[in-house]
């Protein structure tokens, strides 16, 4: 069987060639930025999330690196607003490129003006930001809530003919926030975003991002996203697309293990670009080999058999 | 780790003229190691980050030429020897590989300046012949500025200064100047660092010379390190944060096309 062959994957309203795409937020709100992941060899796109009307985002230092791993950011969800959603799809669509449209609001609907452009559109599915850790009264202010959870998602589910997921972040209630999703229509689920932090330069006595909290993300947050995937796939069995750490074919075949069908990487994505994917789909090729599966769809999940 | 804002210290900061301002910064318990078109981006304590090509670079020690433009700048020009800032660098792509021959025309156009300084010490450094032109509206910040670089660039780099008020050196703009060099001394190369107006003027008189310059690009950096996508190079699928700044004419012609 074909490389591409042993790795392609469907999640609802996409064939993917294989389960690499970008996180949401490592480009994605311009028509160019489309050509870039055309190169990087994604198999589907994940636009930045898009609100309403234009957000200008916070002030730099919006994103940083830190000295003990990883990245920190607080870009403020920085996007044109949904009125450039169509040029924006078209820009992908024209590269052969699936492009998934991650919407974001205050209230269910805001999700849902968002998540119209997007079904009017052609996008191929729709991701819902309910997971930001840093934008006062989006993301995870909504998402750490499952009652909030359920009207989102279904406020939108019932307004759209294209497949939602919900993509949800660290928080108590993640496998709670997780079945209310489902139960309002949701189709997967992306776990999971960045986690809330902060850095403070101890030179300057400085917090140093604009927004002084940020949300986490690279290598660093992995082992609790393989933790999130794997009890979260444990307790329901959803299609999950994992997110968190991925920086090679290992920590990506750990998610896959955990319970995850597809994959996004965001940090070591815009920092290796093409190499990270070439390095993650030769390795999950040889590994699924190694293990004798004929695909990647007959290890999701295998190390839940304990 | 270029992404990780390093401390540093201010240690020197000069008004070199009415416009023009010098900053030398000291990275502690650091050095950074960078080639020709890289840049930094300096952090003021929960004011702002703000973008800024390398003029010199020795070890620890990186210095700035710069003008007031907005809030950011405001700032550093009131900076004082001891003041505490982060720097992220060195970002961006060193341009040292596309450089062709051995017989090198640098141009710039106001702070367009402060890349060149740092090319030529390099290309200097690697046995190039360099030439460099330099326009500024004011002959009065000509003068100074031209009488400072002596104590900053290599000795060996020819520099000739255009005026637009025509009061010292050349009379008109860096690109006339620099047309009538190339067209007598046929440069192997031209690299060129200035307001887009100035470039596209470049590029054009040049393409009658049958030179593809090397323009050095400006787009709005914000995170500086491939992330945010801010600064795509319009119509192309280059980041100027991670691909450039430096970028061969030919290959970025749809960003002189797009409308501003």
């Amino acid at each position: 069987m074909t490389k591409q062959g042993v790795l392609s994957v469907r999640i609802p309203g996409i064939n993917l060639s294989h389960p690499l795409m970008n996180a949401s937020g490592i480009l994605g709100n311009d028509k160019d930025h489309m050509r870039r992941y055309k190169e990087w060899g994604l198999a589907a796109v994940v636009t930045k999330t898009f609100t309403p009307q234009p957000r200008r985002g916070y002030e730099t230092p919006i994103i940083i690196e830190l000295p003990t791993g990883g990245f920190l950011n607080a870009v403020g969800l920085a996007n044109p607003g949904k009125d450039a959603l169509p040029e924006l799809i078209d820009a992908g669509k024209a590269l052969g490129l699936p492009v998934i449209v991650s919407a974001g609001g205050t209230t269910p609907e805001e999700f849902r003006e968002v998540a119209i452009v997007a079904d009017e559109h052609g996008a191929s599915a729709i991701e819902l930001n309910l997971s930001c850790p840093h934008t006062k009264g989006y993301g995870l202010e909504i998402g750490s809530d499952p009652r909030m959870v359920y009207n989102v998602v279904r406020t939108v589910t019932s307004s759209v003919k294209v497949p939602v997921y919900a993509k949800l972040g660290l928080s108590d209630y993640v496998v709670k926030s997780s079945e209310k999703a489902l139960e309002a229509g949701a189709r997967c689920l992306t776990l999971i975003n960045t986690i809330r932090a902060t850095y403070i330069d101890v030179h300057t006595l400085k917090p140093v991002l604009s927004n002084v909290v940020g949300g986490l993300s690279g290598p660093p947050i992995h082992p609790v996203a393989v933790r999130v995937v794997y009890e979260v796939y444990r307790e329901l069995r959803p299609c999950i697309i994992g997110v968190g750490g991925i920086q090679d074919w290992k920590t990506a075949a750990e998610f896959v293990a955990a319970g995850a069908r597809a994959l996004q990487a965001g940090s070591m994505l815009a920092v290796k670009g093409r190499s990270l994917v070439r390095d993650v789909l030769d390795g999950l090729v040889e590994w699924l080999k190694s293990h004798g599966f004929r695909s990647l769809e007959e290890a999701v999940g295998i190390a839940q058999r304990t | 780790m270029k992404g990780v804002p390093r401390p540093a210290v201010v240690e020197h900061i000069e008004r070199i003229s009415q416009t023009y301002y010098w900053l030398e910064m000291r990275i502690i318990e650091d050095v950074i190691e960078a080639g020709p078109g890289q840049f930094l981006i300096i952090w003021l304590p929960r004011l702002k980050e703000i973008p800024m090509s390398i003029a010199t670079l020795n070890n620890d020690t990186v210095s700035i030429f710069f003008k007031v433009v907005g809030k950011g700048t405001q700032r550093l020009a009131k900076l004082s020897p001891g003041s505490r800032l982060g720097v992220k660098a060195p970002l961006g792509r060193s341009f040292t590989g596309m450089v062709s021959g051995d017989k090198i025309m640098l141009v710039a156009g106001g702070t367009g300046l402060a890349p060149m300084i740092f090319a030529s010490q390099k290309l200097i450094e690697s046995g190039k012949q360099v030439m460099l032109v330099w326009g500024t509206p004011s002959s009065q910040d000509a003068e100074k500025v031209h009488s400072f670089l002596k104590r900053v660039m290599p000795r060996a780099v020819e520099v000739y200064v255009a005026t637009d008020d025509c009061g010292y050196g050349f009379c008109g703009t860096a690109v006339d100047l620099a047309y009538e060099l190339a067209r007598r001394d046929k440069p192997s190369d031209v690299v060129s660092a200035g307001p887009r107006p100035m470039l596209t003027s470049l590029v054009q008189r040049m393409r009658g010379l049958n030179i593809d310059p090397i323009v050095l690009l400006e787009e709005e950096v914000r995170c500086g390190i491939g992330m945010c996508g801010s600064c795509i190079v319009r119509g192309t699928p280059f980041l100027l944060c991670v691909d450039g700044p430096a970028f061969r004419y030919s290959s970025v012609v749809s960003y002189f096309e797009h409308k501003i």
